[in-house]
């Protein structure tokens, strides 16, 4: 029994392990690429990177246009993160509450529901019409558009997660005689952080990497760029200088990897909670 | 006090949520509908109204039909390495082993980046890497450029979506696998069953719910795939990796065929909402049984 | 727990009142605040002192968009320039490789930027032309500096919206680094002698072409511009394959694609389906190949790379033997779109880039040819190109005449073709192409 315990270990760490080597190969290679010169990957792209070449860092780390990139995604990520706290568990506790007793309601849901199914293109170009006529080309319309992209998805989560919790200690709250904004408040929000927390993550991670909207919405000028913006528009300068071109990639994808080191407990931790009810 | 006042307050809390998602959701897509029965080019400032005749001319080639039978391909092979790997690391990690945080923090690294970087990066591996590998190696099919090769090219683009979006369903994974009653395990356990009858009566049951929404979460990914494939292929060779997100980026920004574009994207958001109201309504089926 | 679930809800309704306030308010303050954090605090409040100007009194702020990245530097340098001269005018140059994605969406925002580099003979922008998205400058004496034969071709229905500052030409990059290592030491006139010069650098181990076919707009753009060597004017012959007169297979131009490609096919690297043009250029320069497609764009690269290559851009021989000659576009032009802030100093602008020691200045980084007047081409790689342009030895290249997005639909049966399809399907794949395109702009 034991004996087969320990062999059993063995193949699991031998599984994660080659996982991890798939996993780290592709970012050692472009960490190190980033820091050797391009005469030292033409040797060989694989050796460390002896003497370390910083250059290409420096070149990127001092321009300009990447930390104003790095402000601007910084800022359209909070924008959509506090959007996202104060109007979904809101909406969707009213909506799941609401839903089997009111016809109203159950067609708000599905109304929701229809955004998960519009392909992206359908609405991309009147998008940028509808923008441009508000005067919200730039990252604040940007935030303001991804808040109301995530609510399909958010709702959705959070709605299912909604139905797992037994309505018992909100109708407590409400015999006390406690507001239903006051019940929402101290009984339903606590309850619905794990999946908040999900949501925030998921949200997060999408607003930060995501490429599409802002090419459409922020090409009036540097000033405007997102990391993933900054990173395209640079590399495909320097395209053929590939000790340039993984530094950009490094220095669009570090400020995450860093966050995430600190974080990686509350992430992790987060993201497994919430999913427990759904 | 009261269902009045109960009723007030979800009121308020729906609308500002439900405005925001009417206007900047469903305005613009009531007027791409509205275009797609013009023939706007994306450009012109003035433009006819011509009917269903976009929507005819989508089935004159094969190029849509292509495309999409790619992208249900694909599509399925995403979803069923997701769920089977996404399960079969999530299990790995939940051993009790030594350095199990170690693990689960590194497996989730991919997710953070940007699926953009993450092509332009594996583009570059392939044409500068892989090569190598594949000679030392001695494997063939290797020893060139996989984006390079028709039949390969398709299975480096899953790889690479694998190896970023794997990351969010495993833990996902992971997090049913907690809702699983220890004692479960050890009944069994005593019972002498094997390990595939736990996994099958006991396991499965438990995480069925999470399979059900990654397959949701991944099956509109994979049939909305983009990023990797314009960072990868573009689409190449000729056009076997041309998705069906790539055909409409095509006619509509590079051949100034907009509207025609767009009735293409509702098309493919009929198909995908038919897929998953399908999917719904044999889960639900199944709950009910 | 209570007062922390408090504390999260003011900061978001405090985040939130100020997102409301910026969206209504003046966006530049609220930008400024965020940038004073950065470590260019400095720069930054510059910067964001002639925003407030522009919107304010006096002055002029001007965006010039640029789809050229390798033009970026010189640009900015020309800008800094003009507003030495111009006290009050703020130029903010901005560029973008997703060149037509940008436009079009900022079309449709309905604010295109103040100067941007157009593409006058191209269907796309001539349409924009006609939509009035830019300025006329028939009228402006500027253009007289202009070389005639070029502004002929930037003709949109009798007026001219954009100034041409250059042709680019297309043709055969030849490294001669690699050719004189290998015993040859003229470049090849005829279509035999490059197959010649190809025998010998394969007997020698090299390779003999760089062929970038993983890089489908590369493919697309080699198609367009060989064929319009084949027959300057395949817009008739593909416009009878459409119309029935003639099936694709039996066009002699597509025919002749085929056969030169498959010659070509046994001197380039195994690699050729698996390579973009950004590393055929690296690889071109650094001496790894005889010959390269690319035009009169490529040298900046190819300099940029390797500042050592000696490299000479000469004529696509006729691959039937026939007589040669050298598909020209016209590569930057500036216009000025109809939104323009200051339309004045935008016209200021557009006459500056023609004066003399700035379209020189601008020349000799560009590397095309100059159609402004008494600018000397000091770029002896394309020698050649000159005297084909000097004499007239031209043709306007075919993609201004196509359908739109002809170049686009055909590249895949011709990346399909490279990687080793039969003639049948590739035929096949040109017939419907052309059919579904010429029918599409009827």
């Amino acid at each position: 029994m034991v004996e087969g315990r320990k062999q059993h270990n063995a193949l699991t760490y031998l599984i994660l392990l080659l996982g991890i080597l798939l996993i780290i190969f592709p970012l050692y290679v472009t960490f190190v690429t980033a820091l050797k010169s391009d005469a030292q990957s033409s040797k060989s792209f694989f050796t460390l990177p002896i003497p370390m070449y910083l250059d290409s860092f420096k070149e990127v780390l001092s321009s300009e246009r990447y930390w104003r990139s790095f402000l601007n995604t910084v800022y359209i990520t909070a924008i959509v993160l506090v959007g996202n706290i104060i109007i979904m568990p809101a909406m969707s506790y009213a909506v799941a509450r609401k839903m089997p007793v009111s016809k109203a309601y159950r067609l708000v849901y599905y109304f929701l529901l229809l955004g998960i199914f519009i392909p992206f293109q359908v609405k991309m170009m009147p998008l940028v019409k509808l923008l441009s006529s508000l005067n919200m080309m730039n990252p604040t319309g940007l935030g303001i558009l991804c808040i109301s992209s995530s609510t399909c998805e958010s709702v959705f989560l959070f709605v299912g997660y909604m139905g797992a919790i037994p309505p018992d200690m909100e109708e407590a709250a409400w015999i006390d005689g406690a507001s239903t904004m006051r019940t929402y408040r101290s009984v339903v929000f606590p309850l619905l952080k794990p999946m908040l927390a999900t949501v925030l993550i998921k949200q997060g991670l999408w607003m930060w990497n995501d490429f599409m909207l802002p090419l459409i919405t922020l090409n009036r000028g540097w000033k405007d760029w997102t990391l993933t913006l900054f990173q395209y528009n640079f590399s495909t300068e320097y395209s053929i200088n590939y000790s340039l071109t993984f530094a950009t990639f490094v220095a669009s994808m570090l400020p995450l990897l860093i966050f995430y080191c600190f974080m990686q407990k509350s992430i992790i931790g987060g993201l497994t909670s919430g999913a427990v009810k759904s | 006090m009261g269902d009045k006042s109960k009723n007030r307050t979800f009121f308020l809390f729906t609308v500002p949520g439900f405005l925001l998602y009417s206007f900047f959701f469903i305005v613009p897509v009531l007027m791409g509908i509205y275009y797609s029965v013009t023939d706007w080019d994306g450009i012109s400032k003035t433009y006819d109204f011509i009917g269903l005749g976009n929507y005819v001319k989508i089935f004159h080639t094969s190029q849509f039909l292509d495309s999409l039978f790619f992208t249900l391909k694909y599509t399925a092979l995403l979803i069923v390495f997701t769920i089977v790997l996404g399960i079969v690391i999530a299990m790995l990690l939940n051993r009790k082993i030594k350095g199990r945080g170690f693990f689960r923090t590194i497996y989730f690294v991919p997710a953070v980046l940007s699926s953009l970087t993450v092509g332009l990066i594996f583009n570059k591996i392939c044409y500068y890497m892989i090569p190598i590998i594949g000679n030392a190696l001695h494997i063939r099919a290797l020893s060139q450029n996989p984006l390079a090769d028709k039949n390969l090219a398709m299975w480096t683009i899953l790889f690479v979506n694998l190896w970023q979006g794997l990351c969010i369903p495993t833990l996902l994974f992971l997090a049913g696998l907690q809702s699983v009653p220890t004692d479960l395990y050890d009944g069994a356990a005593l019972d002498g069953a094997s390990s595939w009858d736990i996994f099958r009566y006991i396991t499965l049951p438990f995480i069925l719910p999470v399979v059900s929404v990654v397959f949701v979460l991944t099956l509109k990914s994979g049939l909305m795939v983009f990023d990797y494939i314009k960072a990868m292929t573009d689409g190449g060779p000729g056009s076997a990796t041309r998705s069906v997100a790539m055909l409409i980026y095509k006619h509509g920004f590079t051949q100034n065929k907009y509207a025609f574009s767009i009735a293409e994207a509702i098309v493919m958001g009929i198909i995908v909402a038919a897929i998953s109201a399908g999917q719904i309504y044999f889960t639900d089926k199944k709950k009910a049984v | 727990m209570r007062s922390r679930n408090l504390s999260i809800t003011m900061a978001a309704l405090l985040a939130a009142g100020s997102i409301l306030g910026a969206c209504g308010g003046n966006e530049a303050n609220s930008q400024g605040g965020d940038a004073g954090n950065t470590g260019n605090a400095q720069t930054q409040a510059a910067g964001d002192k002639a925003d407030e100007g522009g919107s304010g009194s006096g002055g002029i702020e001007l965006e010039l968009f640029i789809s050229k990245p390798e033009v970026v530097d010189v640009m900015e340098e020309i800008s800094a320039k003009f507003c030495e001269e111009n006290p009050g005018v703020n130029i903010e140059v901005v560029s973008s490789d997703d060149g037509r994605t940008v436009v079009q969406t900022r079309a449709a925002s309905n604010k295109l930027p103040d100067i941007m580099n157009t593409f006058p003979a191209e269907d796309f922008y001539k349409n924009m032309f006609r939509e009035g998205y830019f300025e006329e400058i028939t009228d402006q004496p500027f253009l007289s500096k202009v070389n005639g034969e070029t502004m002929k071709m930037s003709d949109c229905d009798g007026s001219y919206y954009a100034v041409p500052m250059s042709l680019s030409t297309y043709g055969i990059y030849a490294n001669m680094d690699v050719l004189n290592a290998n015993g040859i030491t003229d470049t090849p006139a005829t279509w035999e002698e490059l197959i010649a010069d190809c025998e010998t650098l394969k007997a020698n181990g090299v390779t003999g072409f760089l062929l970038p076919d993983k890089d489908v707009g590369n493919v697309a753009q080699r198609f367009e511009r060989t064929v319009g060597i084949i027959n300057n004017d395949t817009y008739s012959e593909f416009k009878k394959v459409a119309d029935g007169e003639m099936e694709a297979k039996d066009s002699p131009t597509l025919q002749t694609w085929c056969d030169y490609n498959e010659q070509l096919l046994s001197y380039t690297t195994d690699d050729h389906m698996g390579m973009d043009y950004d590393i055929a250029a690296a690889e071109f320069s650094n001496g790894s190949a005889g010959f390269m497609l690319s035009g009169t764009w490529m040298l900046s690269t190819v300099q940029k790379n390797n500042p050592d290559a000696k490299v000479k851009l000469i004529a696509f021989p006729h691959p039937r033997g026939e007589t040669t000659k050298v598909p020209v576009n016209i590569d930057t032009s500036f216009s000025i779109s109809s939104t323009c802030a200051n339309k004045e100093m935008g016209l200021k602008f557009l006459e500056f880039m023609t004066r003399q020691d700035i379209a020189q200045m601008y020349c000799d980084v560009d590397g095309n040819v100059s159609t402004i007047e008494g600018v000397e081409y000091n770029i002896p790689e394309h020698i050649n190109m000159k005297t084909a342009v000097d004499e007239g030895n031209i043709f306007l290249t075919a993609v201004n005449f196509w359908p739109n997005g002809l170049r686009e639909e055909i590249r895949d049966g011709c990346q399909t073709f490279l990687g080793g399809g039969d003639r049948e399907s590739f035929f096949e794949s040109c017939q419907e192409a052309i059919e579904t395109i010429y029918g599409d702009n009827e």
